[in-house]
C-alpha cells in the first residue's frame, strides 16, 4: 500500500475509527490514539490488509477494536464487566439530554454487546464483517446484538413516554 | 419499544468526527530503506557479475606475502663499486 493510498484511506476512515473508539471508550484522547496505533499498523505491515476478504473500513474498525480490547485487559476492565454480571438499570429522565442519556446507555453495556451494536447500528456493518472483526461465529454476534438491544430497551424504556 | 424505535433513540446519540489536526502516522524512515527496492536491467546484472568473477580469477600476491620482510633477506652487495658525484654546475655543463 503506497503512501496515497494511505493518505486516501485516512481521508475516508478516519472518522469512522474515531468514532467506533469514542463511543467505545468514551474518552477524545483515548479515541485519537486509537485511530492512531489503527493506521500505525497498516502503515508498518500493509500486507495485513487483504482487499479479497473484507473493505478496508472494516479491517481498520477490527483493528482499533482490538487495540480498545488490549487497552481494557491491561487496565483490567475487560475482565470486570461479564456480561452474566450485568444488570439493565433504567435510566432516570430527569439525569440528563436523551442523547446524553443514550449514550450512558450504550457505554454501560458489556463490551461484547457494546462492540457488536455500535459496529452494526452505528458504523452500520453487516454481521458477517462483524464476526470477521470481532473473531466470532455470526450467530454469537447475532445474540450479543440481541442482548444488548434487550438490555437497550430496558435501560431505555423511561424515555419512550415522550420526553425530548 | 420495538426495534425502529430503539433504532430512533439510538441516532439521537451522535459521535464526533475526528479531530481536523490529526494526522496519519508516516512510515519510520528505516522501514522505508529496508523495503525500497532498485529495478536492474539482467544485462546489466550479468556484466556486473562477469566482473566480479574475473577480478576474483585474477592471481594477486596475496597481502601477507607483499608485506613479509624477513632478517635473511638483506644481502651484502657482492661487489662495491662507489661512484662520486661532484657538485653539478649547470653553468659548466652548458659549456
Amino acid at each position: 500500500m503506497t503512501e496515497t493510498l494511505i493518505q486516501t484511506a485516512w481521508r475516508d476512515h478516519k472518522d469512522a475509527v474515531y468514532r467506533f473508539a469514542w463511543r467505545m471508550t468514551g474518552s477524545p484522547s483515548a479515541a485519537e490514539d486509537i485511530l492512531q496505533e489503527a493506521f500505525l499498523a497498516l502503515v508498518r505491515d500493509p500486507g495485513l490488509y487483504d482487499a479479497g476478504r473484507a473493505p478496508l473500513r472494516a479491517f481498520l474498525l477490527a483493528i482499533a477494536r482490538n487495540q480498545i480490547r488490549k487497552r481494557w485487559q491491561r487496565e483490567s476492565r475487560w475482565d470486570v464487566l461479564q456480561e452474566d454480571a450485568f444488570v439493565a438499570v433504567p435510566v432516570d429522565p430527569l439525569a440528563g439530554e436523551t442523547a446524553d442519556l443514550v449514550g450512558r446507555a450504550v457505554q454501560s453495556l458489556p463490551p461484547l454487546q457494546r462492540e457488536a451494536l455500535v459496529l452494526f447500528e452505528y458504523e452500520e456493518l453487516s454481521l458477517e464483517e462483524i464476526a470477521r472483526a470481532v473473531d466470532a461465529e455470526v450467530g454469537a454476534v447475532k445474540s450479543r446484538l440481541s442482548r444488548a438491544r434487550e438490555n437497550l430497551r430496558q435501560m431505555l424504556a423511561p424515555l419512550r413516554t415522550g420526553r425530548h | 419499544m420495538n426495534d425502529d424505535e430503539l433504532r430512533q433513540l439510538l441516532h439521537t446519540w451522535k459521535a464526533p468526527a475526528a479531530p481536523p489536526g490529526l494526522r496519519p502516522p508516516s512510515r519510520p524512515w528505516y522501514a522505508t530503506l529496508w523495503g525500497s527496492s532498485v529495478r536492474i536491467p539482467v544485462p546489466v546484472l550479468a556484466l556486473v557479475v562477469l566482473a566480479i568473477l574475473v577480478f576474483q580469477a585474477i592471481p594477486r600476491p596475496s597481502q601477507t606475502q607483499r608485506l613479509e620482510v624477513r632478517l635473511s633477506d638483506f644481502q651484502p652487495v657482492p661487489e662495491v663499486k662507489p661512484v662520486v658525484i661532484r657538485r653539478i654546475n649547470n653553468n659548466d655543463q652548458n659549456n
